[in-house]
C-alpha cells in the first residue's frame, strides 16, 4: 500500500490532488528517475494483476449475489411446493348428512311426506316396529323405531313412537310407555363422502389400495427408472432437447412422474424454459421432501385423464368410474391399460370422442406391458381384441349439485386446517323429500315444456334452488334436468339474463322515494339515452301501451315501458343501491337496460337477492351447512344466523303486496286458479329477448323456490316465464304443502281502500281495493266514488321527459 | 363480582323453580301461546332498575336483568303451556339455553335457540335471547341486527317490543353510539307505556 500511495506513507494527504508524478520530497530520499522506474514498474505491475483481482473480485462478489439469489428463490420455491403438495395428500373423507326432521306435536309434516322421508332414510316396512330401523302404518298412525344418532348438539336416543298426524301435522306423538314425548328428532341422511379440502370432486385411493398391476403398468409406459432417479431425468431431458432443437419447438417433455405431478399441481400451463426450469428446482424439492411412495400416491391420485364440461377430472380413482363406472379393483386389463395411455393426452385419446385414437394408444400400452412382462400372452391377446368398454353415463352421483354448493362453502368459510381431520361430519340443510320434490318436478317440468317446442333435442335444461327464508337455509338444490348428472352446475354456475327479475329494484326504490301503491305512472313509448350515443327502447311484451296504471299493477303484469320509466324516474343510481343492498354482488354495468334484467345472474344469485324481500329487508347469507363436527374439537365454527337490515320493512311490505298481486291478477295469475285461495304467494316471472330464459321466483308460505328452464345453446325456447318456469313452481309448492303463516303487517303501514284513481273512496263503491300505504303517505280522500283529483305534482323531475319523451 | 355472584344465585333458584313446575303427562289446562303473559313483580323492578341506573353501567349487569326476566317469562310460559306442542318445545329449548347461557357457555346456548328458530321463526322473545347471547359474546352489532329483525315480526306485545329495544340500547351504548342508544331507549320507554 505504502509503494501505491507513497503519499500516505509520509502522511502528506494535502498533497494527494498534485501530480503523482512528481511526488514531494520526502525523508527518504531515492534518486527521482530511479524512483520513477521502480514506481512505475510497481505500478504497472499492480495495474495488470489490479485488472485481474478486481475481474475476479466483481466475479466473486456477483456469483455470491447470484448464490443467494437462488438461494431465496429456492427458499420460495419449497414452500411453493410444499403448500401445493400437503394440500394435496392423502385427506380422510367427511361424512354429509342431511337435515333431520324434527318430531313434536304440532310439527307440519304430513303423514305422506313422513313415510317417503322414512323409506328414503331405509326404515323398513313390517306389522310391527319392533327393532330400531321399522316402522309401521296404521291409518292415520304411524309406529316407527327410531335408530338414534349422535348429533353435533346431543345424542338422540333410540325409541319406540307412536305418531298420530292431522290434516296439517303430527297431532300425538308417545313413546312405548304411553306418555308424551315433547321433541325427537329421527336420524339424518347419509348424502355420502367429500374431502373437506378439495375444491373439486375426488376418489381417492392408498397407495396399497390400488391394484399392482396399474401401478407398476403406469411406471413402465410414463416413467421407468421412477425409483432410481432425483426427480429430474437428464437423460430425458437431453433426449427432449435434442428432439426440441430438431423440432424447434419446445413441446417434448423429458418429464418424470414428478415433473407431471409439479406440471399438475401448478394451474397455469405455459410452456417456457423459465417454467421448465422451476418444474426441474421444484421436483428436486419434491423428492428431498416427500418418499418416492407419497409422490407415487399423490400422483396417481392427482393425474389429469379428463374433462367433463368445466369440471376436470383428477385421479384414476374418479378416472375409473368416469370412463368405466367402476371402482379400481373393479377395472380389467385393457380399462387399466386405456387410463394409463389418457395421460400422455386425455382430450387427444378421449375414448367417447376419439375411439379409434384411444384403442390405438391403448394397445400400445398393451405393447409395452406384454414386452416387460407385466401381463401374459393370453392376458395380452384377451385385451386386445376387447373394445373399448366405456360406460355411457358419465359418472353418477347423488346430490351432485348440492354436494357442489357444499365444497365451494366448505372452501370459502372454513380454515383448511380445521378440516383435515379422521372421522368430520358435516351436517347440511338439505332436506331430503324436498329434494326429492324438485328433482322429480323439475325433471318433468323441462320435458313437457320440451314436448311444446318444434325441435326436441334434449337441448332444454332447468335448474332450481329451494330456500327457507326466515333462516336462508337452502333446502333443496337442482342444477340439470336429470339430477345425477354431475357436469355443469346450472343452479350455481349458469349466469342467464334475468328479465323482469330485476324489476322489483326499481318498485323498491320507489317506494323508498316515497311512491305509493296507488301512484300512477305513463305506460307510454318510453326513450333512454343510453349515454354512448344510442337511445334505448324497451318495449312492452305485447306490444301495445297501457295508459297509466297504478305502480302496482305495472309491477303485477310487467309492464316494461312503465317501469323504464319509473326508473329513469328515481334515478339509477337508487334503482343499483337498492340493488346493492338487495345482496346482488356482481359487477352490473350502470347502463339502463339492467333495470329490465339485461344483467346475468345465476339461479343461486336470484335466490339470495329474492331472499332479502322475502325476510322483510333483512341480508341473511343463503347457507347450507348446519354444523361441522370434528372428533376431537367439536363443533366448529357453526353457522351463526347472520342478519343485517337493508332496507326498512314498509317499503318491502309495499313491494310484498305487488308482487303477490301479480300471483292474483298479473303475470302469475295461475297460481291463484291452481292453488288453494287460502294461500298467500307472491312472485315474479321473467322472460328475456326472445324468450331464451324462462324464470320464476316466488315465495309461499316459509318457503322460497327460484325456477330457470332454457337452453344451454341459448336459442330461442318460445317459453315464457309462466309457460316455463312457472308450472314447475306450482307443482313443488303443491306437493310440499307448506304452512300458511300468519302475515304481520309492519308498524307505520295502514290499509286504505281506493279507486281506480288512487283516491281514497269508501269501501262500498265499486271496485275499491284495499292498499298498504306508508304513514305520512296517505291517498287524497273523497267521498265521491268516481273522484279522480290527481295529488298535486311534487318533485317529480321532469327535465329529463322533455328530452327523452 | 360479588353482585354478578348474587344474580348469578337468584337467577339459578329462579330456573330451577322453573324447571320443577314443567309437567311433562297429559294436563288438562289450555295453552294460550299468543296472549301477552303475566310479567312477575320482579322482572318489572328489574327493568326500572335499568332505567335508572346510568348508561355507563357496566354491560354484563344490564344482560342479566333481561335473563331474569326471561326465566320468569319462559317458568310462566312453561306453566300455561301444558298440552305438548310446537310452543312447549320452544319454551323447553329456551329454559334449557337460558341455564347454558348463565354458565356462560354462549356457543351451546346458541346451539339450542337455533333448533327452537328452526321449530318457530316467528317468536319474538326467541330471538331477544339470540341477542342475549350474542351480547354476551360481545358480538354487539350482530346483537343488534337480530334485536332489530324480532321488531319486525308479526308479535306486537309491547312488553316484547320493549325488551328489543333495550337491546338495542344495550348494543349501540356498548358501539359507543351514545345518541342512538339515547333514540332506543325512548322507543323502550314508549312501548312501556303501552304494556
Amino acid at each position: 500500500m505504502a509503494q501505491m500511495y507513497p503519499i500516505y506513507a509520509n502522511g502528506f494527504k494535502d498533497k494527494l490532488t498534485k501530480d503523482p508524478y512528481n511526488p514531494p520530497p520526502m525523508a527518504k530520499q531515492t534518486s527521482p528517475r530511479v524512483k520513477k522506474t521502480k514506481s512505475a514498474k510497481v505500478r504497472k505491475r499492480t495495474n495488470k494483476s489490479g485488472f485481474r483481482t478486481k475481474l475476479v473480485k466483481i466475479l466473486v462478489q456477483l456469483s455470491i449475489i447470484l448464490a443467494c439469489l437462488l438461494i431465496f428463490w429456492l427458499i420460495y420455491l419449497n414452500a411453493v411446493v410444499r403448500d401445493l403438495f400437503e394440500g394435496k395428500r392423502f385427506q380422510i373423507p367427511a361424512r354429509v348428512y342431511s337435515e333431520a326432521q324434527e318430531l313434536y306435536v304440532g310439527a307440519p309434516v304430513r303423514r305422506g311426506e313422513f313415510v317417503t322421508l322414512l323409506e328414503q332414510l331405509g326404515y323398513r316396512s313390517s306389522n310391527q316396529a319392533f327393532q330400531a330401523g321399522r316402522y309401521a302404518t296404521k291409518s292415520e298412525r304411524v309406529d316407527v323405531f327410531t335408530r338414534g344418532f349422535r348429533f353435533w348438539d346431543g345424542i338422540e336416543p333410540s325409541q319406540a313412537l307412536q305418531i298420530e298426524f292431522g290434516s296439517d301435522g303430527i297431532t300425538s306423538l308417545t313413546n312405548a310407555a304411553g306418555s308424551n314425548v315433547l321433541l325427537a328428532r329421527l336420524d339424518p341422511l347419509y348424502m355420502g363422502q367429500i374431502y373437506p379440502g378439495a375444491t373439486e370432486d375426488r376418489v381417492l385411493y392408498r397407495l396399497d389400495e390400488i391394484p399392482e398391476r396399474l401401478v407398476l403398468g403406469l411406471l413402465l409406459v410414463e416413467d421407468d427408472r421412477f425409483f432410481s432417479h432425483w426427480g429430474v431425468s437428464f437423460r430425458g431431458i437431453l433426449r427432449a432437447l435434442l428432439a426440441n432443437i430438431s423440432s424447434g419447438s419446445a413441446s417434448q417433455g423429458g418429464s418424470t412422474l414428478t415433473n407431471q405431478l409439479v406440471k399438475n399441481l401448478y394451474l397455469t400451463p405455459e410452456k417456457t424454459v423459465t417454467r421448465k426450469i422451476n418444474e426441474a428446482l421444484m421436483s428436486l424439492i419434491l423428492e428431498f421432501h416427500y418418499s418416492k411412495n407419497d409422490i407415487l400416491e399423490t400422483y396417481l391420485n392427482e393425474v389429469y385423464i379428463g374433462q367433463q364440461g368445466a369440471r376436470s377430472i383428477n385421479g384414476f380413482g374418479l378416472g375409473a368410474e368416469f370412463y368405466f363406472g367402476t371402482t379400481l379393483q373393479g377395472l380389467e386389463i385393457h380399462q387399466q391399460a386405456m387410463l394409463v395411455g389418457l395421460i400422455k393426452g386425455p382430450s387427444f385419446y378421449n375414448p367417447r370422442r376419439n375411439p379409434e385414437r384411444a384403442k390405438k394408444r391403448r394397445d400400445t400400452v398393451l405393447g409395452v406391458w406384454l414386452e416387460q412382462s407385466l401381463i401374459t400372452n393370453a392376458e395380452y391377446q384377451l385385451a386386445i381384441n376387447q373394445k373399448l368398454d366405456v360406460s355411457e353415463r358419465s359418472g353418477q352421483a347423488s346430490y351432485p349439485a348440492f354436494m357442489d354448493l357444499l365444497r365451494r362453502q366448505l372452501t370459502n368459510d372454513y380454515r383448511k386446517e380445521d378440516l383435515l381431520a379422521e372421522g368430520l361430519a358435516i351436517y347440511t340443510t338439505l332436506d331430503p323429500v324436498a329434494q326429492k320434490t324438485l328433482e322429480t318436478s323439475v325433471s318433468h317440468g323441462v320435458s313437457v315444456s320440451e314436448g311444446r317446442l318444434d325441435s326436441i333435442d334434449g337441448q332444454l335444461q332447468g335448474a332450481a334452488i329451494l330456500t327457507r327464508p326466515s333462516t336462508a337455509d337452502i333446502l333443496a338444490l337442482v342444477g340439470d334436468r336429470d339430477p345425477t348428472a354431475t357436469g355443469f352446475n346450472r343452479a350455481l354456475d349458469a349466469k342467464r339474463p334475468v328479465g323482469s327479475l330485476m324489476k322489483p329494484a326499481v318498485y323498491l326504490a320507489a317506494f323508498e322515494a316515497g311512491y305509493t301503491l296507488a301512484d300512477t305512472i305513463s305506460d307510454d313509448d318510453v326513450y333512454v339515452s343510453a349515454g354512448d350515443g344510442t337511445v334505448w327502447q324497451p318495449k312492452n311484451y305485447d306490444k301495445k301501451s297501457h295508459g297509466s296504471p297504478m305502480l302496482i299493477d305495472a309491477l303485477a303484469k310487467s309492464y316494461n315501458q312503465a317501469t323504464a320509466r319509473l326508473g329513469m324516474e328515481i334515478g339509477l343510481a337508487n334503482v343499483f343501491d337498492v340493488l346493492d343492498r338487495l345482496g346482488v354482488d356482481d359487477d352490473i354495468p350502470l347502463v339502463p337496460s339492467v333495470m329490465l334484467g339485461a344483467h346475468g345472474m345465476s339461479p343461486y344469485q336470484v335466490a339470495q337477492m329474492y331472499q332479502t324481500i322475502a325476510a322483510n329487508g333483512f341480508y341473511s347469507p343463503l347457507n347450507v351447512i348446519r354444523a361441522v363436527s370434528h372428533p376431537e374439537k367439536g363443533v366448529i365454527q357453526r353457522f351463526d344466523l347472520k342478519v343485517s337490515k337493508k332496507f326498512e320493512p314498509e317499503p318491502i311490505h309495499l313491494l310484498q303486496a305487488a308482487l303477490h298481486e301479480a300471483t292474483v291478477s298479473g303475470t302469475s295469475a295461475q297460481i291463484t286458479t291452481r292453488l288453494p285461495r287460502t294461500w298467500w304467494s307472491a312472485g315474479k316471472t321473467g322472460t328475456t329477448d326472445d324468450n331464451r330464459d324462462a324464470w320464476f321466483a316466488g315465495l309461499t308460505g316459509d318457503r322460497q323456490l327460484v325456477v330457470w328452464v332454457g337452453r344451454d345453446d341459448n336459442k330461442p325456447t318460445s317459453l315464457t316465464g309462466s309457460s316455463g318456469a312457472l308450472p314447475i313452481w306450482i307443482d313443488v309448492m303443491r306437493e310440499l304443502d307448506p304452512l300458511q303463516e300468519r302475515r304481520g303487517i309492519p308498524m307505520n303501514i295502514e290499509y286504505f281502500g281506493v279507486n281506480l284513481a288512487g283516491i281514497n273512496v269508501p269501501d262500498w263503491c265499486e271496485g275499491v281495493r284495499s292498499l298498504p300505504f306508508i304513514r305520512g303517505n296517505a291517498p287524497a280522500r273523497s267521498l265521491s266514488c268516481n273522484s279522480n283529483v290527481i295529488k298535486p305534482e311534487t318533485e317529480k323531475p321532469k327535465w329529463w321527459q322533455k328530452i327523452f319523451g | 363480582m360479588v353482585a354478578k355472584n348474587l344474580w348469578l344465585a337468584v337467577l339459578a333458584l329462579m330456573v330451577l323453580s322453573a324447571c320443577q313446575s314443567i309437567p311433562i303427562a297429559n294436563d288438562t289446562s289450555l295453552q294460550r301461546p299468543n296472549e301477552p303473559q303475566d310479567v312477575e313483580p320482579g322482572s318489572s323492578t328489574s327493568l326500572t332498575t335499568v332505567q335508572k341506573s346510568s348508561e355507563a353501567a357496566p354491560i354484563s349487569q344490564q344482560s342479566k336483568a333481561p335473563e331474569t326476566k326471561k326465566s320468569a317469562d319462559l317458568a310462566t310460559q312453561a306453566q300455561e303451556a301444558l298440552e305438548p306442542s310446537a310452543a312447549q318445545v320452544v319454551t323447553k329449548l329456551q329454559m334449557e339455553a337460558l341455564q347454558l347461557q348463565s354458565e356462560g357457555n354462549w356457543s351451546d346456548a346458541e346451539l339450542k335457540l337455533e333448533r327452537a328458530l328452526r321449530i318457530n321463526a316467528d317468536k319474538v322473545d326467541l330471538y331477544h335471547q339470540l341477542a342475549t347471547v350474542r351480547m354476551g359474546q360481545k358480538r354487539f352489532a350482530e346483537a343488534e341486527q337480530i334485536a332489530l329483525k324480532g321488531l319486525t315480526l308479526t308479535d306486537q306485545t309491547p312488553k316484547y317490543k320493549a325488551s328489543l329495544w333495550e337491546v338495542i340500547s344495550q348494543c349501540r351504548s356498548a358501539s359507543g353510539d351514545i345518541s342512538g342508544a339515547r333514540k332506543a331507549r325512548a322507543e323502550m320507554l314508549r312501548w312501556l307505556e303501552q304494556d
